[in-house]
């Protein structure tokens, strides 16, 4: 059974096709990228996914059950676009944002105990925010925002995380880690996740599957394509005139 | 003569410790929600219901509270239709609500009666009004203890807590509920056109200062007793309008508290680049 299961999917705004008969499935235990340029419909189709919009067709399934009876929500984390910028005056601890991740363990109207605040401590240490449990989140930098808010979603030990543009506002060193510490978590606990990214080059030697949406195509990449596409960036990159 | 002679002033009191326990709670999750002028909209549109219930001879906070908690659901209604532009939804409830009370109060026989509402009149209240208040702060405290975790989640991040489970639909449904039936009774006794700012400045002070959002809520409903008790007072000594004297109090001192934030972090900067 796989994690995701998408056939003949169509999305239009108005006239306007996001997606356009997009196929695709994602193994249990992957970890796939999907890049696009701005505006190509990449955050569309996670909402999608996440069954907040409804497509004009095809069938969306999560774990082989399709999603308008998909009801094991809480086997699913996710990580929003610019999660960290929304909340970044919030006021609280890093502890106190990440035992919220907890809430699909605890349950409604029960009150975390013990065993609630190892986990939180867990999951902190796991990214390597331990020391930072007591510091208010509005106080971290953006890549230690951005950790805090995995170590949210990874609280939950969810099958498939889904991660929007996670790296945004993230200094080079910080992007690399988070995806070696992402592909660590699919190798070790064999959860799923699908990342949109503009970040290929990190994310080139942790993933294993790589999709483009383009033109309301959705294009499954192979690792020839994604060095040939990584090749142009580069060309492209060389050949712009340099700022003075 | 002491503050605490008078009937009148101790059920003042009561009834002004209440509010400034749990507006600051509901405070603490509409600010955090991004959603500051709720309060506007919620008390405006309130005074369409006392209007309303002056009308047709219903008590007014009866009127008040039917018309909050219509408002309410039509901002949250208006904010999933369009959630892009979700401040609209409360410009536009607050304008509806101007209008209305506008218009319905040009019908009021009792100016007197209505005027009470705009300002408040905490000293004025009655025995009735009095326990209506303690019967909505047990309320509120209880949903607060009860839904801690859930609003928390929701006011950080709503989407991840509807995929955890939380029941966002519900927990909004009550919470709007709560809200517009705080602002009802808290319009009553400090006054329609204040009460928004009974429930934003001991947050906004709060946040200055908290370390934590546990702490946030604390020191917010700390502020709030403080500026209270303080304005009481000061407007029995000094035969100042209550609700005026309380909200005035709490912006002079999140002023002087930003001023100092401000100051202090300068000299910590300086000290910094000289060592």
């Amino acid at each position: 059974m796989n994690a995701i299961d998408v056939k003949g999917l169509t999305f239009r705004y108005q006239a306007a096709a996001v997606v356009e008969g997009a196929e695709f499935s994602l193994p249990k235990g992957a970890f796939a990228v999907l890049i696009g340029a701005n505006g190509a419909g990449k955050s569309t189709l996670i909402r999608l996914l996440l069954g907040e919009l409804t497509p004009q067709a095809g069938q969306i399934f999560l774990f082989g059950t399709e999603l308008h009876k998909f009801k094991q929500w809480k086997r699913v984390a996710y990580v929003p676009q610019n999660a960290s910028a929304a909340a970044a005056a919030f006021p609280a601890t890093a502890a106190e944002i990440v035992r919220a991740g907890l809430y699909g363990k605890t349950g409604v109207l029960r009150f975390p105990g013990k065993k609630a605040a190892e986990e939180t401590r867990r999951a902190l240490a796991n990214v390597g925010m331990e020391s930072y449990a007591k510091r208010l989140y509005s106080t971290l930098s953006g890549g230690e925002q951005q950790r805090v808010m995995l170590a949210r979603a990874l609280a939950a030990e969810p099958s498939l995380l889904i991660l929007d543009e996670p790296t945004n506002g993230v200094d080079a060193k910080h992007v690399e880690s988070l995806f070696a510490f992402l592909g660590e978590q699919v190798r070790k606990t064999g959860l799923t996740v699908l990342m949109v990214t503009h970040d290929l080059a990190a994310a080139e030697s942790h993933a294993t599957h790589f999709f483009c949406l383009e033109k309301s195509n959705l294009l499954a990449l192979s690792r020839e394509d994604v060095a040939l596409e990584l090749s142009l960036r580069h060309k492209h990159r060389s050949s712009a005139p340099q700022e003075r | 003569m002491s503050i605490f002679e008078f009937a009148f002033m101790r059920r003042a009191l009561l009834t002004g410790v209440l509010l400034a326990v749990i507006v600051p709670c509901i405070g603490l999750i509409v600010v955090l929600k991004r959603l500051s002028l709720m309060g506007d909209a919620l008390s405006h549109t309130s005074l369409a219901g006392v209007t309303a219930g002056l009308l047709f001879n219903v008590n007014p906070i009866a009127g008040a509270m039917v018309a909050s908690a219509a408002a309410a659901l039509s901002i949250e209604a208006i904010r999933r239709k369009i959630p892009q532009y979700a401040e609209m939804a409360t410009a536009i409830i607050l304008s509806a609500g101007i209008g209305l009370a506008g218009v319905l109060s040009g019908f009021v026989k009792n100016a007197a009666n209505f005027n009470s509402f705009l300002f408040g009149s905490i000293v004025s209240i009655s025995d009735f009004e009095m326990y209506l208040v303690i019967g909505v702060s047990a309320a509120v405290l209880l949903v607060f203890a009860l839904l801690y975790r859930e609003l928390f989640y929701i006011a950080l991040d709503e989407r991840s807590a509807r995929l955890s489970g939380v029941p966002v639909r519900t927990v909004n449904f009550i919470f709007t509920i709560l809200t517009a039936v705080t602002v009802s009774v808290a319009a009553r006794t400090v006054g329609a056109l204040i009460v928004s700012s009974m429930m934003v400045i001991p947050v906004a002070c709060a946040m200055q200062v908290a370390r934590s959002f546990r702490q946030t809520l604390l020191f917010s409903v700390a502020h709030a007793l403080v500026f209270t008790v303080a304005g009481l007072c000061l407007s029995y000594y000094l035969g100042l309008k209550p609700g005026g004297t309380i909200v005035l109090l709490g912006v002079t001192y999140l002023v002087l508290l930003m001023a100092g934030k401000g100051l202090a972090g300068r000299i910590a900067k300086r000290r910094g680049d000289r060592a």
